[in-house]
């Protein structure tokens, strides 16, 4: 149901920029859903896994530092198609956050702007599934910066992660897993769930690598559950924008 | 070049050899191509006879399970790998069918190297193929392991050390090129002279059109014709074998090796297209490898000083390190070392024996025997021992005893001065026969020993416990078994003190687990963090197995026979004393293993191992291996009532 209902918004937004002139990124985004279908095997299909590292956490007055990303196709990891991009902020960096992703400001001065950025990851991105741990706040800054640069927000399907892993793994009913007792879903917490050794924690592609090795496991655990399919994905970890 | 943005991942690649020769550059376009798997429990990730492998898999996290399904579809597990270790790399060399079934024990991940890039790898660097070279030798092995139930590190056919001297030389190189062909309706007898005349070990049968139809060994002949009692005028066909295999000129060595060992075969047919170009023989690989053990053997006892003796150190020690990498058996392999050994021993002994008639001291004055001791004297050397030994001789005359003494002193220390030079360092105890205390007359020693087991304390039991795992090497074998029987009858006698005693010195070691079964490691120091193998984990066998095989009276002086025979005597629990037996063949590969790394890396050779550094599997089985020492321990203390006994 949930990719019908992406499909009618595509459906929409395409038949509302029809007479538009749009740029390749911008036309190649809005047939991201062709081809794609429920019944697909989860392991099968294409995704990106990506992490933003940002200033601070407030969506509307942090700024993106860089970008991180990679591809998962055939359920398998790319470490030859890595996407990894500083960001310059256009303004200064405050030192707090600083101690959190280790960016120094002169490592992003002379890095490319948002947008820049932005242009070349949608080009990467292509019409993969989009896949991050707790999406909305690293889609916040995607959907703004497409609707600024072409009117409608991205079109590829988008997982979360942590809605995944949630629906896969539910809380204990009673008490309370005293590993994890502060935020069970956190990626911190997953990380040391899953026992993951690889990546280093916040640096975007290192929390993208992450959140990818996650995103393996849940794959596996949705076919064991028999529930492998596309729909059944969308259906336990889609992202669903809020309307704007 | 822009570095690889994922540290952690070029980290752990870089720490797995043979990718721990790459250069910066070439890890990094090396990793790039790699691609991240994960496969969760109980997921079939190869398959037997299956496609070919697409990748070579590195584990990066969990364990796989390798196996073979026979006709009748059980299973037999071949081996299991974890983290760092590969699989994969046989198919992908071969560019066959999977041999074995691979399947995730553990939730795994898995690094995967598209083939390509493996073999271009394998193709450009030494390390790559000598590494593969081995896994190859190993999983031959493996295959080997499950049908025949033995492993051929060291077969009559020398297959130790194949895997070395076979890489990177092509069939061609070794193949014969003139084969011996005969038609069919040839009778045996003739087809027999024509192998005899040309010296060779064995006959194709080929047809008008001449396509080879069988083929006729020489240990055919024996097996099924001289063993069959078959007419000598019968025709070749009769008895030829027409499962013809052939290789590729161009192929490697290896993979010949591989083809007979999976067929069973002594002979590979060498063909171009239709053409047959040549005929490969067990024999050919053999002699490529030049360093079988048995022409080390024959090169240690021809050696008529001890110049050419300490020559032959080098290669002894890389046969050493090739059968105990080969793997197998702790018991066979270390057996294997003290083999050569004590060849070595007994001629030093000829060659001090020339040189002490070179220097006019004469002939010994009597008949003596050299006593192997501790783990020499167990047959249970490894790669790093110091030398224990000591010696006996025949009571000299009245009034020439000073002589006498002075005369195998001396001889003592030409021996050990041999030994040394071979790489057997002195015994910082100066537990060596060129020492006055380890040196001593045949009465002497009966005196000697009646005593240490008649007066139990301190320094009389650690004595014993040095010397009685004595072993007679030469030339008078029989004062050995003689003072053995005395020993024997000496401290036996069910609960004995002295054995009491022996049993309570033997419990000083604990193996270090704790209350919850967690390894106790060491807390400070240089050895932090690690456990000491040999100390808390070794000894305490070895000194259960003395105890107990003194007080049955048992003639041998292995630890793993002794153990036997202790099961099969039911003093103590014979699932027990079992149990302990494995633990201590699995520490001493654990031990062997250790110190190969530590030489690989040109670190000195200790016993001290850092748990955290091992496998899950390892980790396992070690805390196995000490639960079931402890279990045996308990059982000792029980079986001679030791906390009854005061403190000495």
């Amino acid at each position: 149901m949930v990719l019908a209902a992406a499909r009618i918004k595509n459906y929409l937004t395409r038949a509302f920029l029809a007479r538009r002139d749009l740029t390749n990124t911008a036309q190649n985004n809005l047939i991201a859903l062709e081809g794609l279908h429920a019944g697909a095997d989860v392991r099968h299909l294409d995704y990106v896994v990506f992490d933003l590292e940002t200033s601070g956490v407030s969506t509307s007055e942090d700024r993106v530092l860089s970008v991180g990303a990679i591809r998962v196709s055939g359920g398998l990891i790319d470490l030859d198609s890595c996407f990894h991009q500083y960001v310059n902020p256009g303004q200064d960096i405050s030192n707090d956050s600083v101690t959190l992703h280790g960016i120094k400001p002169d490592q992003v001065a002379q890095a490319p702007t948002l947008d820049k950025v932005f242009h070349d990851f949608m080009g990467y991105a292509g019409s993969s599934i989009l896949v991050a741990h707790q999406a909305a706040f690293d889609m916040h800054f995607l959907q703004s910066y497409m609707k600024r640069r072409y009117g409608f927000p991205p079109q590829n399907l988008v997982i979360d992660t942590l809605t995944l892993v949630r629906s896969l793994f539910p809380p204990r009913p009673f008490g309370y897993d005293e590993k994890f007792a502060a935020r069970p879903y956190s990626l911190d917490s997953l990380v040391q769930h899953f026992d993951i050794k690889l990546g280093v924690r916040h640096t975007a592609l290192g929390d993208a690598l992450i959140t990818a090795l996650i995103l393996q496991r849940l794959l596996a655990r949705l076919v064991k559950v028999g529930k492998g399919e596309l729909k059944h994905l969308l259906s336990l970890g889609g992202f669903q924008p809020k309307k704007t | 070049m822009l570095q690889f943005p994922l540290p952690r991942v070029l980290e752990f690649v870089r720490g797995v050899a043979p990718f721990s020769a790459l250069d910066e550059g070439e890890l990094a376009a090396v990793v790039k191509s790699m691609k991240i798997a994960f496969f969760p429990a109980g997921e079939a990730i190869l398959r037997m006879g299956g496609e070919p492998a697409l990748h070579l898999y590195l584990v990066h996290s969990g364990l796989v399970r390798v196996h073979l399904s026979d006709e009748d579809g059980a299973e037999i597990l071949v081996d299991f790998r974890s983290e760092g270790e590969f699989f994969g790399s046989v198919s992908l060399l071969q560019g066959k069918q999977a041999l074995f079934n691979v399947t995730a024990e553990e939730d795994v991940i898995a690094f995967l190297l598209p083939a390509e890039d493996f073999k271009a790898l394998v193709e450009s660097h030494l390390e790559f193929k000598r590494h593969f070279a081995y896994s190859l030798a190993h999983n031959f092995q493996g295959s080997h392991l499950s049908s025949q139930g033995d492993p051929p590190y060291c077969t009559d056919r020398g297959l130790i050390n194949l895997d070395m001297s076979l890489i990177g030389r092509s069939v061609s190189d070794l193949m014969k090129r003139d084969v011996l062909c005969c038609p069919p309706d040839t009778p045996l007898k003739e087809a027999a002279q024509a192998m005899t005349r040309r010296g060779v070990s064995s006959i194709v049968i080929s047809g008008d059109d001449q396509g080879p139809l069988g083929i006729l060994t020489d240990t055919d002949m024996r097996s099924r014709v001289l063993a069959g009692g078959l007419d000598a005028q019968a025709p070749v066909s009769a008895v030829m074998s027409a499962d013809l295999k052939s290789i590729e000129p161009q192929v490697y060595a290896y993979d010949a090796l591989l083809n007979m060992t999976r067929h069973n075969l002594s002979h590979l047919l060498v063909s171009e297209g239709e053409r047959l170009v040549g005929i490969i023989s067990m024999h050919d690989l053999q002699r490529a490898t030049g360093s079988a053990p048995l022409g080390i053997i024959a090169d240690i006892d021809k050696s008529q000083s001890v110049e050419q003796l300490a020559e032959l150190h080098r290669e002894v020690m890389l046969l050493e390190e090739g059968l105990l990498r080969q793997g197998g058996p702790a018991k066979k392999l270390v057996g294997l070392i003290a083999e050569l050994n004590d060849r070595l021993t007994l001629r030093l002994l000829h060659i001090a024996e020339d040189r002490m008639r070179g220097q006019g001291r004469g002939d010994p004055p009597g008949a003596y025997c050299w006593l192997a001791l501790g783990s020499n004297g167990r047959r249970e050397q490894t790669l790093t021992t110091d030398q224990d030994n000591a010696l006996a001789f025949a009571d000299p005359e009245p009034g020439a005893e000073e002589d006498t003494k002075r005369w195998f002193l001396d001889f003592g220390e030409q021996v050990n001065e041999g030994l040394v030079r071979f790489g057997f360092p002195r015994d910082l105890a100066g537990m060596m026969a060129c020492q006055p205390d380890w040196c001593h007359s045949y009465t002497e020693w009966r005196t000697k020993t009646s005593w240490w087991i008649e007066h139990p304390f301190d320094r009389t039991l650690l004595k014993a416990s040095m010397f009685f795992d004595f072993r007679g090497l030469a030339v008078d074998q029989g004062f050995s078994r003689e003072l053995r029987a005395m020993v024997n009858q000496a401290s036996k006698g069910n609960r004995s003190l002295f054995l009491r005693y022996l049993a309570k010195n033997g419990l000083y070691n604990k193996p270090p687990l704790g209350f919850l079964r967690q390894f106790v490691v060491e807390k400070g120091g240089e050895r932090k963090n690690k456990l000491d193998l040999k100390n808390k984990g070794l000894l305490p066998v070895v000194e259960f197995a003395r105890v107990l095989a003194l007080d049955l009276g048992l003639t041998t002086t292995n630890t793993f026979e002794r153990l036997e025979a202790i099961a099969r005597n039911e003093i103590i629990d014979s699932a027990v004393v079992e149990d302990m037996s494995e633990a201590y063949s699995f520490l001493m590969l654990l031990r062997i293993d250790h110190h190969m790394q530590a030489r690989a890396t040109g670190h000195e050779p200790d016993n001290h191992i850092n748990p955290e550094q091992l496998n899950s599997l390892q980790r396992k089985m070690l805390k196995e291996s000490f639960a079931a020492i402890a279990r045996g321990q308990e059982e000792l203390a029980m079986h001679y009532v030791t906390d009854q006994l005061k403190d000495i």
